[in-house]
């Protein structure tokens, strides 16, 4: 049964504030958390469904999210909802032929907010990973970011081993997938779409880049 | 949770991502970051590399793991690739050359950069490039026009290059959309400007007001325009016109969206209306108006020197006259602007103080200061990746490279201040007789404590005013000091060569090291000559190149 984010401070029906028309959500575990448009606009996909449905009162479902990790997004995203939108500045970035669109993209820049926000996200819980997955779901660009580049500071210089063993990375089977023979041509076959269920279990591979 | 095969309990894992995810992820990493990361994870791993990591950058990587990354990640995957003799990496293209080549193993390669190239490699190199046939955008650093004027690059779409001031060779190149030109001294060549005619992005950058006067009128051609910059580096004693520029853009360039720029000018001690009189050709309706076009200029009184620069500051070097009281002047109002402080100034990378009171290193700076105050320190901080504003400046901790360019003494207690300023400073370039003094010749035990713990790039230079040779106490204090931290080290000051065997084997973090060794008749240090030395260093962790007695050492 739906129960309401007592943070949220839900009224019956829709209301309006200051800060215009308030709509609410649902998170796959039935929570609701009511918020404004200056939390919708961060949200592609929210902002889409809200546009396309006429809510009115109905909570906007969204099945992939549950509400622990839903909470959080709400309050990044009221935290982030007056920032100043850079879109000049980006458009100098963009159409600069000087730039290498090679070039990594920073990760050094994120802010003290943001990085106290993702610390509460762990690989352990499995949380850091939920974060980013409801982000991209959501649209919201820059949580998106926030968690990416945490996870690129984390492996930064880091060897296969130390990342296996900080994410807890699977193993190919062995004879599979890069313990099959001749695996290290490394240019064979396309990128799989989906995760191979079965490739679990410790292999022999060595890694040389540990040595 | 995203996973509908999920179960409600189950903890999701880094393999739960989609595979777009990890092409985000990727885009924060170098491609030899990535490789050297996850490459050998999975079969899945492997392909995503291979998917998202186009992208080689080797400016600031050890030789083995150099190898290591040409061992196991197949580069004809790579589509953009930077190599640098730069110090970190000393010999980095040489050796490159050596083992592997361009069309053999970057055949698909659609970007290049190449830093600090050797003009003995020149030729060689551009031989290959000549036949990479994707190959649209390269940086060259640096190339005399002479050898250029040999190759066509027909393909090319953008070229950043350091070269001559002879520029009547890259006319040729008319399918250039994109071209960024830095003058320097490579040959004695006359000043002679001339460019691409399509060009849609120019960038020039020069010293002074030789160059910088011939700009304009070099330009008049090039109606196809969409984004000009202009960069003076050093001091000019002619003033910026903004009219000038104003009646230039006006006749010739109908589609420039964007000028941006950057002049120093000297503009006297006593004739502010020099100044205004600048300030005023850069504030017409034009600028301000029609273009929405908005300037800054920072004046150095005491110093007679002002610096203006167009708003948002987009280049990466600034200089500031931190001695001289200073007024600015902008144009941008808060009604303009759409920027913060921040974003006006993110592209800062260098920040060059010309001086710098000693005083200004205490708290109180205001209190403390007199006129009495004139011995002063030459500083250049380069910014951490945290520097975002010009009214920071006085904000050290945001830097991490400390020089003494001017050799002017300052007192051990002074230096340690400054060190516990700059948290994150970590490259020291100084003096050896400046470095003992400062240390009270190694037995400051904070001071050198502070040294051990953060210092992981140090230069050492010889006083400039007596010859100097580094003995073995001195190295055996430097080891001591400087091991643990120190991944990178030059000695230009003379050393016997039983001091560069005692440095390599004892600085065990080093990824470099370059030294002015002393050599008798007919000695040379060599691979095999060093491998004899037993201190472990073979073929495949060491790579030796040399120019006269300076040696310079890739490692590990």
């Amino acid at each position: 049964m739906a129960t309401t984010a007592e943070a949220s401070n839900t009224t019956t029906g829709n209301t309006e504030t200051a800060t215009g028309k308030m709509i609410k959500i649902q998170s796959n575990d039935g929570q609701i958390f009511e918020v404004d448009q200056g939390v919708v606009e961060q949200s592609s996909t929210i902002k889409t469904l809200s546009d396309l449905m006429d809510v009115g009162d109905v909570p906007i479902p969204l099945p992939n999210v549950k509400a622990s990790i839903l909470g959080p997004i709400v309050d990044f995203c009221n935290h982030h909802k007056n920032d100043q939108k850079p879109e000049p500045i980006d458009e100098d970035d963009d159409d600069d032929p000087n730039k290498d669109i090679y070039e990594p993209k920073r990760s050094d820049d994120i802010c003290e907010w943001d990085l106290n926000f993702i610390k509460q996200f762990t690989v352990p819980e499995g949380t850091l990973f939920d974060i980013i997955m409801a982000a991209n779901y959501l649209g919201i660009k820059t949580l998106l970011a926030v968690g990416c580049k945490t996870i690129a500071n984390m492996v930064r210089g880091k060897s296969s081993t130390e990342v296996r063993e900080m994410f807890n990375i699977s193993y190919d089977p062995p004879g599979e997938g890069i313990n099959a023979p001749n695996a290290i041509e490394g240019q064979a076959g396309t990128v799989p779409t989906t995760q191979d269920a079965n490739a679990t279990g410790p292999s022999p591979q060595p890694d040389p880049m540990n040595q | 949770m995203a996973n509908s095969n999920k179960q409600e309990n189950e903890i999701t894992s880094i393999e739960d991502l989609p595979n777009e995810l990890f092409g985000e992820i990727f885009s924060y990493l170098n491609g030899n970051d990535a490789s050297f990361s996850f490459i050998y994870l999975s079969r899945r791993f492997q392909c995503l590399v291979k998917e998202y990591c186009q992208r080689l950058d080797f400016k600031s990587i050890s030789k083995s793991k150099f190898d290591l990354i040409f061992e196991q990640y197949y580069t004809q995957w790579c589509q953009s690739l930077s190599l640098s003799n730069d110090n970190y990496t000393y010999g980095q293209i040489e050796y490159f050359l050596q083992f592997y080549s361009l069309i053999d193993h970057f055949s698909q390669l659609k970007s290049l950069t190449l830093y600090n190239i050797k003009s003995i490699d020149t030729f060689e190199l551009l031989s290959q490039i000549f036949l990479l046939t994707n190959l649209v955008s390269l940086t060259l650093k640096p190339v005399c026009g002479k050898i250029m004027s040999e190759f066509d690059f027909f393909n090319l779409k953008r070229l950043a290059i350091t070269s001559c001031k002879n520029t009547t060779w890259i006319k040729k190149f008319s399918q250039l959309d994109s071209l960024e030109y830095t003058m320097n001294n490579c040959c004695l060549s006359q000043i002679v400007l001339a460019w691409p005619l399509k060009l849609k992005h120019l960038k020039i950058v020069f010293d002074n007001d030789d160059v910088g006067i011939l700009v304009p009128q070099s330009l008049t051609y090039l109606s196809e325009l969409i984004v000009l910059e202009i960069y003076q580096k050093k001091l000019g004693k002619s003033l910026p016109n903004g009219q000038v520029w104003e009646q230039l853009i006006r006749s010739s360039f109908p589609a420039l969206k964007k000028f941006k720029f950057y002049f120093q000018f000297d503009y006297g001690f006593v004739s502010i209306k020099k100044e205004r009189k600048v300030l005023s050709s850069f504030s017409t309706s034009f600028y301000l108006e029609e273009k929405k076009w908005f300037i800054r200029c920072d004046i150095f009184t005491v110093s007679g020197i002002a610096v203006i620069y167009s708003l948002p500051f987009t280049f990466d070097q600034y200089t500031v006259i931190s001695n001289s009281s200073s007024g600015r002047i902008i144009t941008l109002s808060n009604r303009n602007s759409t920027h913060s402080d921040k974003d006006l100034y993110k592209h800062m990378k260098i920040v060059t103080i010309e001086s710098i009171s000693e005083w200004d290193l205490e708290d109180d700076f205001h209190t403390k200061h007199n006129n009495n105050t004139y011995e002063q320190i030459m500083l250049n901080f380069i910014s951490g990746p945290h520097f975002n504003s010009i009214e920071r400046l006085h904000l050290l901790p945001n830097y991490y490279r400390y020089r003494n360019e001017h050799n002017i003494k300052i007192l051990s207690n002074s230096f340690y201040i400054l060190l516990k300023k700059i948290p994150h400073l970590y490259v020291l370039e100084i003096d050896l007789s400046d470095l003992q003094f400062l240390t009270e010749n190694w037995t400051n035990v904070i001071l050198c404590s502070h040294l051990s713990e953060n210092i992981r790039s140090l230069i050492l230079h010889s006083n400039k005013h007596r010859r100097q040779f580094l003995d073995g106490n001195e190295v055996d204090q430097i080891i001591r000091v400087f091991s643990t931290k120190c991944q990178y080290l030059s000695v230009c000051v003379l050393s016997p060569i039983h001091t560069v065997i005692s440095l390599l084997r004892n600085m065990k973090q080093l990824h470099s090291m370059h030294v002015f060794a002393q050599t008798k008749d007919n000695e040379e240090i060599t691979m095999k000559w060093l491998e004899k030395q037993n201190i472990g260093l073979n073929y495949s962790n060491c790579f030796i190149t040399n120019h006269e007695q300076n040696y310079y050492f890739w490692l590990r």
